[in-house]
This record gives C-alpha cells, structure tokens and sequence, in this order.
C-alpha cells in the first residue's frame, strides 16, 4: 500500500506519520497543522507511527490482563502488555468502533490501527499520539501536563487542578485582567527543561478549546488551584513543590522505568520553576494575587 | 523485632530534592495516585543502609551510636520508632 509521510514537530520533538493514500494528515490531524514541519527543524526525533486504516473493527483476542483503563477526554483507553511493549484498544465511552496501536516500551515505534468506519477516527489518531507522546518525552527531559497555560511578558505560567476546579476559568481571568496576556495551551502543554531551564511549549492537544499554538515561553510560574471561599497563595518549594506538581503529569503509573524518569524531571522542575498552590475565588482579586506572587518569587 | 532483617518493598528509591529526602510511591488503590514520603537526613541515611544491605534494628542502633552521640537505649527506641512508622505505611517488611 502506498503511503505518505508527514512530519510534525511538538516541543522541539519530531514525529513522523506514514498515513495510507489517499487519507491526508491536514484532515484528519486538524490540530498539528500549525505543528507541520521540516525534518530539518526537528532538535529530537522522538518518535515514528504507521497508520493503517481498515473498514471493521480489529480482531481482538488474547490480549491477556488490561494494565491501565481510563475514561477520558481521549475516550475509552485499555492498556495491555504486549511482547514488543504495550498495546492499547481505543473506543468512544460506552464502546463503538475499536481503534488500536501497538508500541515499543519506550513508544518510540507506534503501528496504529484505525477503524474507518468512525467518524471520530482522526481524533482517535490524535489521542494515540498524545498518548504516546506523553511517555516518550519522559525520556528527554519532558513532561506533558494536565494544565491550562497562558503566556504573558514573554512568560508562560500554567494553572493545574483537579477536573472542574477552574483552570480554564482562571486563564480567562488573566486574559480579561492582566494585559497583554494570550492563551498558549487550554490542556495539555509540554514542559522541558533544556540548559538547566524550564519552557513550556504549546501542543497539538488542548481539551475543548481549539488553541493549537506552536510557541515556546520559559516558565514563569506553574500553580495548583483550589476553590475556596477566599483568595490566599502559597509559595512550594522543595518535596512541596514535587508534590503540587506531580498530580498533573502523564505517566503510566505501572511502568517502572517511565515513574523513575517523570520522578527525575518533576523534581528537577520542582527546584528550577516558580511553584506556588492558590485558594481562590474565579475574581480578578485571584489573578492579581497570583500574577503579583509569581513576580515575587521570580524577583528572589 | 531487632534481630529480623528489615526489608524494604521493591522499587521504593530514595531522592533529594534540594536539602529534603523523599520517596515515591505509586498507590496501591489508585495508579494515577502517589504517596510521597520526606525522611531527613538520618532517616535518609538509615533508608539506605537497609536498601544495600541486610540490617537488623540493632544493627540500626548501633549505626545511629557510631554518628551520634546518643545512648544505646535512645537509639535503639528512635531506631524502632522510625521503622514502626515505615511499617505502618507498608514502606518495609
């Protein structure tokens, strides 16, 4: 079968795609288009996937005890062992069309399986990315985290939390309250730490808004919200850091090797970023309060 | 108690993090949950010795003496009171 190659570069780390002709990457990956590039712009290549696209679902027997399972924004994830590394059955909630994919350990070499019949099958694509993504990084300094960023004064600063606490929420705060602040990531931004220093890169992934940004920003602060019934920030250093940091980071919490490596990043982050955990209101008092705390620290 | 060999769970690596000591732990209810444990500095010490090698509490104690100017019978109560506590969290056997 024919296939084309596409070469995407997210954090400075490039993927190549083989897709089956005549299926067109800027179609089904809508969100990597401003990722598009050049091998030449690529500073590590991270990983290489080949996509093939069949009309049924895969026959899917002996696949032995599920590792992980997960319900989320991605859909339906099932994490199994697998001779090679790992192989991991995708499908909407409450089941539909199976997608799979099949890695090596460290999900340097991908082979995914899509169901064509899905309507949804170039977001299922884009979530075996993320997925594989996410992991592969850890190996190069890098973590993808579970946060809503934005970037002012040629800064990033990215707010964490539990689902529902109000990092988006808080994001739009800045934007309407601090000026010249811009969105990088809703989601999912990529934090690497490249001379000692910490950057935070938007990504292809970035939740239910569709903010795909490919810039970087060297990180002014990362904060862990939480409602309250007022505003108060606190500064974390040190295990307070790592452990107001952690929560937010994917990793495949069975696979011994890929903790060690997320363990050896968070906590040097833990030591080089601004680290702060905010009780707060959705108010412009938050923004200020936070925006102000950061400064501070930075300024130390 | 103190002529066992004290075992510490697979896995469990000691790290620094700037001037504290910490260990990780993935949860056993919740993979994307961790428990993370600080130590200081002797219990930092002590969370080694019993990781490279086969150490007893008296053994422990004895160690403790060694660096510290501290009684035989207070080492052997604050070498046992650290390890009830690891005991209680399942960081030892």
């Amino acid at each position: 079968m024919k296939t084309k190659e596409y070469i995407y570069s997210v954090a400075g780390f490039g993927m190549t795609i083989h897709l089956p002709e005549p299926w067109d990457a800027g179609l089904l990956l809508p969100s990597f288009r401003p990722f598009a590039h050049d091998a030449a712009a690529v500073d590590t290549m991270l990983l290489a996937c080949t996509v093939s696209i069949e009309q049924d679902n895969p026959c899917l027997h002996d696949l032995g005890a599920v590792v992980e399972e997960t319900v989320n924004d991605m859909g339906h994830i099932r994490l199994y062992h697998h001779p090679v590394g790992y192989r991991v059955v995708l499908s909407v909630e409450g089941g539909g069309w199976q997608h799979t994919m099949l890695a090596t350990k460290d999900f340097t070499q991908l082979t995914v399986r899509l169901c064509s019949q899905d309507r949804l099958m170039g977001h299922m694509l884009s979530s075996f990315l993320r997925l594989a993504y996410s992991q592969a990084i850890l190996y190069h300094d890098a973590v993808s985290i579970h946060a809503s960023a934005v970037h002012n004064g040629g800064r990033a600063f990215l707010f964490l939390g539990k689902s529902g606490t109000g990092k988006s929420t808080h994001s739009s705060l800045w934007m309407q309250h601090i000026p010249a602040t811009g969105l990088l990531n809703d989601d999912n931004p990529t934090l690497r730490i490249k001379d000692g220093k910490a950057y935070a890169w938007g990504t292809p992934w970035s939740g239910k808004t569709p903010c795909y940004i490919n810039k970087v920003y060297p990180v002014g602060g990362v904060v862990r919200l939480r409602q309250a019934p007022a505003n108060s920030f606190h500064r974390q250093e040190g295990v307070g850091a790592f452990v107001a940091l952690l929560p937010g980071c994917s990793v495949i919490g069975q696979d011994e090797a890929l903790r060690s490596r997320l363990y050896d990043t968070v906590g040097r982050l833990a030591q080089i970023v601004a680290v702060g955990t905010m009780d707060c209101l959705p108010d412009s008092e938050a923004v200020t309060m936070c925006h102000a705390a950061l400064n501070d620290i930075e300024k130390q | 108690m103190s002529d066992c060999v004290i075992r510490p769970k697979n896995n469990l690596q000691l790290r620094k993090l700037g001037n504290s000591y910490m260990i990780v732990e993935v949860s056993a209810e919740n993979v994307n949950m961790s428990n993370v444990y600080t130590l200081n500095k002797t219990a930092a010490d002590m969370w080694q010795l019993i990781t490279e090698g086969e150490h007893t509490a008296a053994d422990l104690a004895g160690w403790l003496c060694s660096k510290y100017d501290v009684e035989p019978a207070t080492a052997q109560a604050d070498v046992e009171q650290q390890l009830a506590e690891w005991r209680e969290f399942g960081l030892i056997f």
